[in-house]
């Protein structure tokens, strides 16, 4: 047995001496065909976004020489200027909605007891099943009948863009498997010092929390700021038109004016990449620790 | 104790919205009631100084029914030039027009975007008082009992359309609104079209011996054959589309169609689409016609790559784009998809406006609208602005110096008299998937027959199952 393992060991240690581990390599290839299959799109949009339309729609690889100018258009023809306020404001009440009510209903079925509690978490997981475009119709008649009998309109105004997702459910349920492994020691001494579910939450869980917490607050931002469909079905005006509409100023029945279209999408998805800089350590261990990794 | 019951408060609030957000029950809709005034809360506009001059017809089926001072939100999908165009039009309008109605354009993103606002709103009664969609849009619309009939507003003897005024728009324009499908109500009215041409390069047509463009798929084959062979590389003749606007094109142009004969149905299997593929095929078999699926075709015809391409007038703007970009000096040109009719037949399409159903009122305000809109001084700036063809021949006129800048464009309006029109109905935005399809079958070698047998079938069984839902 000693042998058979010494010699294992000796052959293992012979091929990673003369520098070949197959395993490893096959790691990196997939690697690397991942980041081409991520990177290639993106920097095809950047080269794009440097093209006049002739070279755009004519397939060319690269400009040859850079339109800054096209940024400069794509700003103004879009109005971005007005849309990037929005989408500001809209994004900032929907994370900040997800903060607290996803926080809340995770704490509720992670750490509470309370009738129909696993019913209700099967019905919550469930709604992840239905596509979006299910939802657009019903919900599009909730935020009618709110407006109607609420003190403020909500179509066309920020509650119709935002409270619709201040509930998320793949948020709730991030955070809820974060909670659940929180060791329940902690909450015995915490009740011994005379907590109750507020201060526990407040004090102990979400200091612990910061990795899921910014999770969600990235999956909330992206969320916000890239949509579209919603927020086109209960807006009339661009009074509250988020920044991913400006992109449509781009598009007509003749096709699309690419260079211009992709000057604007770099535009618009500056802010996430450099939330996602920003955050990049707090989001893989909060993908980490969630059990969300495979 | 009070955080504590603030915290209950909380939690039960948080555990109910994502239910109450993602399965809210809604009011019952009503989707044929009329919404009484503006789809959002916005203050009332400013009483509007009513003149005398667009006092109610006192006969007729509009008798009573009052246009003065309302406010008609119209959902359109123009942006950028465009847009600007319309609001400058809207100032216009609102400041002229003697009956104190206010207009008021919304871009609402593109087609898609209104169809889903549009099915929403019908649910909430949250409609516009004008709105644009494809006639199969207004099918849709039209079921769920949104749209008012434009009839009565075009036949009425006081507000409606002269003879002349009838006359002067073209004939397959205006008849593309009334639905066959639909008691033969009028549910869109055309502000504006496009059509399918087939784009040329006539400097090289010249080189290889060629006059000008063909006329006669033969003559057109000819011409393709001959490019084809110059290049020598499998490029170079026709770049085949496979859109069902092609294949009704083409339909059309061998002297047939594709819906049936009262417009209830579809008939992909007539002779002439039987022929047209056979054609088209036979010309891909040749080697003088190829796919082409990596791009726009314009760039191709502006470096020689093809002599032949096939698409919508709307670009045109490409096109001379693309030969500027690319320093070509050829000289290009739009005509007519080649026939075996003795007149050419043009596929045209566009959006319609419709008059959602509303009130009486705003319906009326809104058809005052869009008669002035349609009207050929406002029609003519507005072709100059967005590059559509007008859809009354008095409008060409007003555009003779516009066509001199614009010759392609000039050629493709000489043939707007010999429009027809595509399906009008509910179910064709699927069936042109279908026919997509069917094309690309037909020419990697399905048999012709079976294969348009198949999705005329295929077709009429979706239309059915639509109008029975």
């Amino acid at each position: 047995m000693a042998s058979n393992v010494s010699a294992t060991y000796r052959a293992t240690a012979s091929s990673k001496s003369r520098g070949i581990d197959i395993g490893r390599v096959l790691t990196y290839v997939i690697l690397l065909a991942g980041v081409v299959v991520v990177v290639v799109p993106f920097l095809w949009m950047v080269s794009t976004s440097l093209m006049t339309l002739g070279e755009a729609t004519g397939r060319a690889i690269l400009p040859r020489a850079p339109q800054w100018d096209n940024y400069v258009q794509a700003w103004e023809d879009a109005k971005f200027s007005e849309y990037f306020v929005n989408s500001v404001i809209v994004t900032a009440i929907t994370v900040g909605g997800q903060l607290v009510f996803c926080t809340l209903a995770a704490y509720a079925f992670a750490r509470m007891e309370f009738p129909a509690k696993n019913l209700l978490f099967t019905l919550l997981l469930s709604t992840l099943m239905l596509p979006d475009a299910l939802r657009w119709i019903p919900n599009f008649i909730t935020v009618t009948w709110l407006g109607r009998i609420g003190p403020i309109a909500w179509v066309n105004n920020w509650p119709a863009l935002t409270v619709p997702f201040m509930a998320s459910a793949i948020s709730i349920f991030l955070l809820r498997q974060f909670f659940a492994q929180i060791p329940h020691e902690l909450w015995d001494s915490a009740q011994i010092d005379g907590a109750g579910h507020v201060r526990y939450l407040l004090q102990v869980v979400l200091p612990i929390s910061r990795a899921p917490l910014m999770t969600i607050v990235i999956f909330g931002f992206i969320g916000a700021w890239n949509a579209l469909a919603w927020p086109m079905l209960v807006t009339n005006t661009p009074e509250w038109r988020p920044i991913s509409a400006g992109l449509m100023a781009f598009l007509d029945e003749a096709g699309a004016h690419f260079h211009l279209q992709m000057a604007g999408s770099v535009i618009t998805i500056l802010p996430i990449l450099i939330l996602y800089f920003v955050t990049q350590k707090q989001f893989t261990e909060g993908i980490a620790y969630t059990g969300l990794k495979g | 104790m009070k955080v504590r019951k603030l915290f209950t408060l909380l939690v039960i609030l948080a555990l109910a919205l994502p239910l109450v957000a993602s399965c809210a029950p809604g009011p019952t809709p009503t989707p044929t009631k009329a919404p009484a005034a503006t789809p959002t809360k916005k203050p009332p506009p400013t009483p509007t100084p009513v003149p005398e001059a667009c006092a109610p017809a006192t006969e007729g089926p509009l008798a009573g029914v009052d246009p003065r001072g309302q406010t008609v939100v119209w959902w359109h999908q123009h942006s950028r030039h465009r847009e600007e165009w319309l609001l400058e039009k809207q100032a216009e309008f609102n400041a002229t027009n003697e009956c104190g109605i206010t207009i008021v354009p919304e871009n609402q993103g593109g087609y898609n975007d209104i169809r889903d606002k549009m099915n929403a709103g019908i649910a909430t009664g949250e409609v516009p008082g004008l709105v644009v969609g494809y006639q199969n849009d207004q099918a849709f619309y039209a079921l769920a009992g949104g749209l008012a009939d434009m009839n009565p507003y075009i036949d009425d003897p006081t507000w409606g359309l002269t003879a002349e005024e009838r006359a002067d728009f073209y004939r397959a324009f205006l008849e593309q609104g009334v639905h066959a499908a639909f008691d033969d109500q009028r549910l869109g009215f055309p502000p504006n079209r496009s059509m399918e041409m087939l784009f040329y390069n006539q400097t090289w047509l010249e080189e290889l011996g060629f006059d000008g463009p063909p006329t006669t798929p033969d003559e057109f084959k000819e011409m393709a054959c001959t490019a084809a062979a110059a290049n020598a590389d499998g490029t170079g003749g026709f770049i085949l589309r496979d859109d069902a606007s092609g294949t009704a094109a083409w339909t059309f142009a061998f002297g047939g169609d594709v819906s049936n004969e009262d417009r209830t149905g579809y008939m992909y299997n007539g002779q002439a689409t039987i022929d047209a593929m056979t054609f088209l095929k036979g010309m891909y078999d040749d080697g003088c016609a190829y796919f082409f699926t990596e791009g726009y075709p314009n760039p191709e015809l502006a470096a020689r790559h093809v002599i032949f391409t096939q698409g919508s007038s709307s670009g045109i703007a490409y096109y001379a784009s693309d030969m500027e970009a690319l320093g070509s000096e050829d000289v290009w040109g739009a005509t007519a998809i080649p026939h075996t009719t003795s007149e050419p037949v043009m596929d045209i399409y566009g959006g319609d406006i419709m008059i959602p159903a509303t009130t009486p009122e705003i319906q009326l305000a809104a058809w005052i609208f869009l008669k002035w809109f349609t009207s050929p001084e406002i029609q003519a700036q507005w072709d100059r602005c967005s590059g559509y063809f007008p859809t009354r021949a008095s409008t060409a006129e007003l555009l003779t110096d516009y066509v001199d800048e614009n010759p392609q464009w000039g050629q493709a309006m000489a043939l707007l008299p010999y429009g027809t029109y595509e399906p009008q109905l509910i179910s064709y935005q699927a069936v042109r998937d279908a026919a997509q399809q069917a094309f690309n079958e037909i020419i990697q070698g399905a048999d012709v027959k079976a294969t348009l047998d198949a999705l005329t079938k295929e077709a009429n069984e979706l239309q059915a199952e639509l109008m029975e839902e």
